[in-house]
C-alpha cells in the first residue's frame, strides 16, 4: 500500500525512528518542572545540587570519605 | 567563496580568544567549570557525535540504499533520547558528587580504582581510537577543500587542523561548546534547505518518487534491495546500532557533566532530539534526491559537494562547504580536548604529579592539544585512505569500551572495579577483532554490534563473581533519591 508515493511501511519506520524519542525527552523535561515545582514549594526538601538538610546526610559523608584520598584534587 | 571561508574562520578564532579567560584552572579548560546552559550542551553533543560523517557519509548513505537508511535515523534519535532522558540526569549527578571533569575521573571514584587501573585502561584507549578518529576527520576536511575550492589535499588538512588547534588550544572546552553550537546552527539550517532544494530541483516530491521507483524500487523499501533476509536484518541491526554509542560515548558524557543543572539537561534533550531529526532525516532526504538527480556517481559520499556545485550560486556552495568543515571541527576539536584530558587530568594530575598548580596543568593541556593536533596532522597528511568506515571503526571502538560500563555502573550496584575493566577490555578487543576477522564472513555486521555485546556481558558476569566497592548500593539508592527531588532514607 502505497501513501504519497512511499510504502507505508517506509513512512511508519520513519514514525517509529522519530516519534518516540521526541515523546521521551518531552517527558522527562515535564518531569523536571514538576520536580522543579516542587522543589520551590519545600526549598529544604532535596533535589539537585548541593545538599540540603537532612539529605541522606549518611550517606554522603560515607561518600565523600571513599572518594577523599591523598590524590583528590 | 573564500570570503564565506574566511568569515567563519574569523568567528571560531574569535570565540577561542573569547572562551580563553575561562581556561586558567583544569575544570575551566576541561568541562567550562559546569555552567554550559541547554542550547550549548545540545548542539555540542550532537555535533559532535555526528562529524563529516554526517554530511558526507550519510548523504553518500541515503543515496546509495535510499530509504533503508532510516534504520541509522532510528537508532540515532533513540540513541540520543534514551542518553538524555536517562542518563545524562544520573551521570551529572555522580560526577557532580565526585567533582569528576573526565569519565576515567567518574569511574574512578565510582570504582574506588586507588591503583588508577581504570585511569589508565581508559587513557589508553581513549588515545587510540582519538588518533585514528582525528586523521580520518582532517582527511575529509582535505577532501572537501579539494572537492570545493580545487586546492591541494594537502593544504586542505593544514588549513583545516591549523584552525581547529588555534581555537581548542587557546579557548579550552568553552571554545569547543560554543563554537559547536555556531557550526550546529549551521548544520541545522543546512539540512532543512538541502532536501528542500534537491525535492525542488526534481519537481517535487510526487516526482522524486515515481523517478526513484523507475531507478530502483527497493530504494523506497525500509528493507532496502534485501528484503527481509538474514543479510536485510542484519543491516538494519547495524544501522541502528550506531546509536548505541550516544548512550555513553566519553566525548558525549562530557557534555553532560558539564552542565549547569538538571534543568538545562532536561531542556537541552528536548533540543538535542529535534535536532537529531532534523540532521538526519535532511541527511537521507538530501542522498535520495540526489540519486535522481545525480545517478551513476562513482563515490555516493561526494553527492553534497556535487549537489552544492551543480544546484547553488558560488557563495552558497561556499557555505555548503563551511558546513562540511563545521562538521568535521566539532567532531576533532572535542577530540582533541578528550584526548588532552586523559592524559592531563588522568595520567599527569592523578597519577604522575599531584601537585602541579591549576595554572600549570592548563598550560600543559594547552600544549597537549596541539601536539594531539599535530598528531592526526601528520598522520592525515600521510594517510590519505582513512575514510568514513575509519571513523565508524572509532566511533564503535570508544562505545563499545565505555557505554556497558557506563550503564552498568549508574543503574546497577553491583557492578565492580574488576567488571568494569575486563568489560572495556572486552568490548574494546571485540571491535578490534570482529573488523579484522568476523566482520566479512557475518554480513558485514557492523562493529558496534559484537563490540557491545560483548562489552556488557562481561562486565557483568565479572561483577557477579567479584565484590562491589563498599558503599555503592547505598550511593546509588541517594543518587536516585535525590533525582526523583527527595531524601533519601538514611541507610541502617
Amino acid at each position: 500500500m502505497m501513501l504519497l508515493g512511499l510504502p507505508v511501511e517506509t513512512w511508519l519506520l520513519l514514525a517509529v525512528a522519530t516519534v518516540p524519542g521526541f515523546v521521551l525527552v518531552v517527558r522527562a523535561h515535564r518531569a523536571q518542572r514538576r520536580r522543579r515545582s516542587g522543589r520551590s514549594a519545600d526549598p529544604g526538601g532535596g533535589g539537585e545540587g548541593p545538599a540540603g538538610p537532612g539529605l541522606g546526610a549518611d550517606v554522603r559523608k560515607a561518600r565523600d570519605e571513599r572518594t577523599s584520598g591523598p590524590d583528590r584534587v | 567563496m573564500a570570503l564565506v571561508l574566511a568569515a567563519y574562520f574569523a568567528v571560531l578564532v574569535a570565540i577561542g580568544w573569547w572562551a580563553n579567560r575561562d581556561t586558567r584552572s583544569v575544570a575551566g579548560f576541561y568541562v567550562a567549570d559546569k555552567k554550559l546552559p541547554s542550547w550549548v550542551i545540545a548542539f555540542s553533543s550532537n555535533t559532535t557525535g555526528e562529524s563529516g560523517w554526517l554530511l558526507l557519509g550519510l548523504t553518500g548513505m541515503g543515496y546509495l540504499v535510499g530509504f533503508h537508511a532510516l534504520w541509522i535515523v532510528l537508532g540515532e534519535v533513540l540513541g540520543v533520547a534514551v542518553a538524555w532522558a536517562f542518563v545524562a540526569r544520573p551521570f551529572k549527578e555522580y560526577t557532580d558528587r565526585y567533582d569528576s571533569i573526565t569519565v576515567p575521573d567518574y569511574l574512578s571514584d565510582r570504582f574506588l580504582d586507588r591503583n588508577h587501573t581504570l585511569r589508565l585502561l581508559s587513557a589508553a584507549i581513549i588515545l587510540s581510537m582519538v588518533g585514528a578518529y582525528t586523521a580520518a576527520q582532517l582527511t575529509a576536511s582535505g577532501k572537501a577543500f579539494s572537492s570545493f575550492l580545487g586546492i591541494s589535499y594537502g593544504s586542505g588538512v593544514w588549513i583545516g587542523a591549523v584552525v581547529i588547534v588555534l581555537y581548542t588550544s587557546v579557548g579550552g572546552f568553552k571554545a569547543v561548546a560554543y563554537s559547536d553550537l555556531v557550526q550546529g546552527i549551521l548544520m541545522f539550517f543546512s539540512l532543512l534547505i538541502l532536501p528542500i532544494v534537491g525535492i525542488r530541483a526534481v519537481g517535487g516530491w510526487g516526482e522524486l518518487m515515481s523517478g526513484i521507483r523507475e531507478v530502483d524500487v527497493s530504494l523506497l523499501q525500509p528493507m532496502g534491495d534485501l528484503g527481509l533476509s538474514v543479510g536485510g536484518l542484519i543491516s538494519a541491526l547495524g544501522f541502528a546500532g550506531i546509536g548505541l554509542a550516544f548512550l555513553g560515548a566519553p566525548q558525549l558524557l562530557t557534555r553532560f557533566m558539564s552542565a549547569r543543572d538538571g534543568d538545562q539537561i532536561a531542556e537541552a534533550g528536548v533540543i538535542a532530539v529535534l535536532c537529531i531529526i532534523v540532521f538526519d532525516v535532511g541527511a537521507v532526504l538530501t542522498g535520495i534526491a540526489g540519486r535522481f538527480l545525480f545517478p551513476g556517481l562513482e563515490d555516493p559520499e561526494t553527492i553534497l559537494p556535487v549537489m552544492a556545485a551543480e544546484l547553488f550560486p558560488p557563495v552558497l556552495a561556499g557555505v555548503v562547504l563551511v558546513v562540511v568543515l563545521a562538521a568535521i571541527m566539532s567532531t576533532v576539536d572535542s577530540l582533541l580536548i578528550l584526548a588532552s584530558s586523559a592524559v592531563v587530568r588522568d595520567v599527569i594530575q592523578k597519577i604522575l604529579d599531584p601537585d602541579l598548580s591549576d595554572r600549570q596543568l592548563s598550560a600543559i593541556g594547552k600544549g597537549l592539544t596541539v601536539v594531539i593536533g599535530v598528531v592526526g596532522l601528520l598522520t592525515a597528511l600521510t594517510e590519505a585512505r582513512m575514510i568514513f568506515w575509519f571513523v565508524l571503526f572509532a566511533w564503535s571502538g570508544l562505545a563499545s569500551a565505555f557505554t556497558p560500563v557506563i550503564l552498568c555502573s549508574l543503574f546497577w550496584d553491583r557492578t565492580t572495579k574488576e567488571g568494569a575493566v575486563w568489560g572495556m577490555l572486552a568490548g574494546f578487543l571485540t571491535t578490534v577483532v570482529w573488523v579484522l576477522v568476523f566482520k566479512e564472513r557475518f554480513y558485514e555486521l557492523y562493529e558496534m554490534i559484537p563490540g557491545f555485546t560483548a562489552g556488557f556481558v562481561v562486565t557483568v558476569a565479572v561483577s557477579l563473581w567479584t565484590r562491589p566497592p563498599d558503599g555503592a548500593a547505598a550511593e546509588l539508592k541517594d543518587v536516585r533519591a535525590t533525582l526523583r527531588g527527595r531524601a533519601s532514607v538514611p541507610s541502617p
